[in-house]
């Protein structure tokens, strides 16, 4: 499926509602989740695609918000594509992941230093002595 | 090594830890093994946690839900009469290829449930007979962890450290401390350090969408190339439709179906089955016969009843410090075992386990799990994600599920998989008893998470897609009118027939199951190679 201009207006204004403009960050649109960012998103689910066709038909000519507002009420699955599709696409925007200080699920190495001993953690819990019930019939056997 | 077509001393039905684990130990005894595994190998180039997308490609390349996945090995599992869905992963490395690698083993009390508390059955073997297979397991699977838990009995650790508590571990560790519960540094199947073929972890909690490091101890990596090294024969794209029975009662093998959907015979002196709680049930049940005509090994009429599938429970803390949780181990940096054995004055019997997780990336802080009905659409939208991305953690919440013969595992009369094979539907109702086990638990995690210094907590809702654990359906006994295998997994009715997989577990704990899964298919198969001589075989 292709996304004409206007199909991606439309995405845009819904977006916007999900993702505005507030606390120095961009909205959607201004993050491109439109443009480059619905390429990328379908890039990556095509199966997305009719979903979100079939929610911009039916968005087509009414009020954002009040599309939005409804879809959330009465259609989860349909509005579950536009959760996917918006955020997915805003949280792949370079600028908005160094705003937000996240770049990505790198890797981290594991520092050694075993810091379950930090504060003596673990002494209380060891004092405590056990606390699992025993086999009852183990003397028996 | 066993060509195909000539006869295996040892069939294995699944290439899931049950079998990987079963078929080292028969091959390290000189044994021909032979596997069929109706997966492929795990295609890891699809693990994407170093691109943008992954959270997005996640839960479609690597989800758990066979009815969601739909790829070619998997079969569909008909859910509509279950309160959950069932997940599983059909793979050389079976469900271990996307499970958290929680790796638990069960309390004493979870091998004499009857006993202590009054209800389901006793296991026909202890926590002491297991203990040795366990710490065998624990060295294959290169677990990590700390000895010395007072929640289990004192005995060897695992060989790897735990991995760190990290800033969430802390927090809650010090609650715990002071609400006098029980925590510990917790155990994985994830490599701390560097480990036979394990990578060290790099914690990008990852661990359940393809983990890209080659750190998780899935058996894909930790058992099948060295299985087959030691002559170990797997054959993939291979679909079991049913076993076959001679004129003596014993099964003969294996017919199953390749991917060109030829169909193929495999002779066997025995075969053992390990295809999971569902799988299993559904291969004996496909196998009926006039003499067996309610499925093999079904005298008892238990074969698919009491399924069990642990429902779980989850509780977000947000807390007003950076933890760094967009990364850990998913995975579990601590486990909290402080209301795990029974209490009568709670008004329900058994308990569940807690692991303490991180909470990922971006997109997870604005889906509808674990968030419930926390929607931040809209103005609050940024602050919310502020709020949410690297200051949560979560607890994981295992319920024990107490065993019902109404829950179950039956041929659907119509669903069929792409070979025609009559599908399973699981037909299952959560418990009176889980209902109130899990209430109680989620009101103790808040309270944990509150303790912690969590300015907020989020209980998320109850979904249906987290029929992890699959147990219970062929139950394993002493007496052949009220159980399906002994305790050495051999089928009461057949002899030479064995099933070693969570299908025998008489009650389920409240563990992540699979270092029980692993030490008892270690110690069946243990037991199989020292009767080996006077074993009946079809020839």
């Amino acid at each position: 499926m292709m996304f004409s201009d206007q199909d991606r207006q439309l995405l845009a204004a819904l977006a916007d509602v999900l993702i505005p403009a507030a606390d120095g960050m961009p909205s959607a649109s201004q993050a491109d989740v439109a443009g480059r960012g619905l390429d990328q998103v379908l890039t990556a689910r095509p199966d997305l695609d009719a979903g979100l066709s079939d929610v911009l038909n039916q968005a087509s000519g009414l009020d954002p918000a009040q599309f939005i507002a409804d879809l959330q009420a009465n259609d989860a699955a349909a509005f579950g594509v536009l959760a996917e599709i918006v955020p997915g696409a805003y949280f792949m925007n370079q600028e908005v992941r160094q705003a937000i200080g996240y770049a990505g699920q790198g890797p981290r190495t594991i520092d050694p230093r075993p810091d379950y001993m930090d504060d003596d953690l673990l002494a209380s819990v060891i004092r405590r002595g056990p606390i699992y019930r025993p086999t009852p019939d183990l003397r028996l056997k | 090594m066993a060509d195909p077509k000539t006869t295996a001393d040892a069939l294995i039905i699944g290439a899931g830890p049950t079998g990987a684990v079963a078929a080292k130990r028969l091959a390290e005894a000189g044994m021909r093994v032979m596997v069929l595994e109706q997966g492929d190998w795990p295609d890891y180039s699809k693990a994407r946690a170093d691109h943008a997308d992954f959270e997005l490609t996640a839960g479609r390349d690597w989800s758990p839900n066979p009815n969601r996945r739909q790829a070619p090995a998997d079969y569909p599992i008909s859910d509509v009469d279950s309160d959950i869905s069932a997940v599983l992963y059909n793979a050389v490395g079976g469900s271990t290829v996307v499970y958290a690698a929680h790796w638990q083993r069960n309390m004493p009390s979870d091998f004499r449930v009857r006993t202590l508390d009054g209800v389901g059955d006793d296991w026909p073997l202890t926590y002491e007979d297991l203990e040795p297979f366990y710490e065998q397991v624990e060295i294959d699977f290169g677990v990590s962890g700390l000895a010395g838990d007072p929640a289990f009995p004192p005995g060897k650790g695992p060989p790897l450290p735990p991995p760190p508590l990290a800033s969430m571990g802390r927090r809650v560790a010090k609650a715990h401390n002071q609400l006098g519960w029980h925590w510990w540094p917790a155990p994985n199947a994830i490599a701390t350090r560097p480990y036979k073929g394990l990578r060290e972890c790099t914690q990008r909690a990852t661990c359940m969408w393809g983990c890209v490091e080659g750190a998780k101890a899935s058996v894909d990596r930790t058992h099948w190339p060295s299985n087959m090294e030691l002559g170990v024969q797997l054959i993939t794209g291979a679909r079991v439709r049913r076993l076959e029975v001679n004129g003596r009662g014993l099964v003969t093998g294996a017919t199953y179906v390749d991917r060109q959907g030829r169909e193929h015979f495999q002779p066997a002196d025995v075969t053992i089955l390990g295809a999971s709680g569902i799988g299993t049930p559904r291969l004996l049940l496909l196998s009926a016969t006039s003499a067996f005509p309610n499925g093999l090994a079904n005298s008892s009429g238990l074969v698919g009843r009491r399924l069990m599938m642990h429902p779980f429970g989850v509780v977000v803390g947000l807390f007003d410090e950076d933890l760094g949780s967009t990364h850990g181990m998913w995975g579990q940096h601590l486990h909290s075992l402080e209301f795990y054995e029974t209490d009568a004055s709670r008004g329900f019997v058994r308990g569940a386990k807690w692991g303490l997780q991180p909470t990922g990336g971006p997109l997870s802080m604005t889906r509808s799990y674990p968030w419930g009905d926390n929607a931040i659409w809209g103005a609050g939208f940024h602050a919310g994600i502020r709020k949410r991305l690297g200051r949560s953690a979560m607890w994981g919440i295992i319920a024990e599920d107490l065993p019902d013969e109404e829950n179950r595992v039956v041929l659907d009369a119509e669903l069929k998989d792409s070979d025609g094979i009559p599908a399973p539907k699981i037909v299952y109702r959560m418990s009176e008893n889980s209902h109130r086990l899990l209430d109680f638990h989620l009101a103790r995690a808040k309270e944990s998470l509150e303790a912690a210094g969590a300015f907020e907590t989020v209980i998320a809702p109850l979904i249906r897609e987290t029929g992890w654990h699959l147990l219970g359906t062929c139950k394993m006994g002493g007496d052949p009118a009220a159980s399906v295998v002994d305790a050495w997994g051999r089928a009461h009715d057949i002899s030479n027939l064995y099933i070693f997989d969570g299908s025998i577990w008489p009650t389920s704990s409240g563990m992540n199951p699979t270092a029980t899964i692993a030490a008892l298919a270690l110690r069946c198969a243990d037991h199989l190679v020292h009767e080996r001589s006077r074993q009946e075989v079809p020839v």
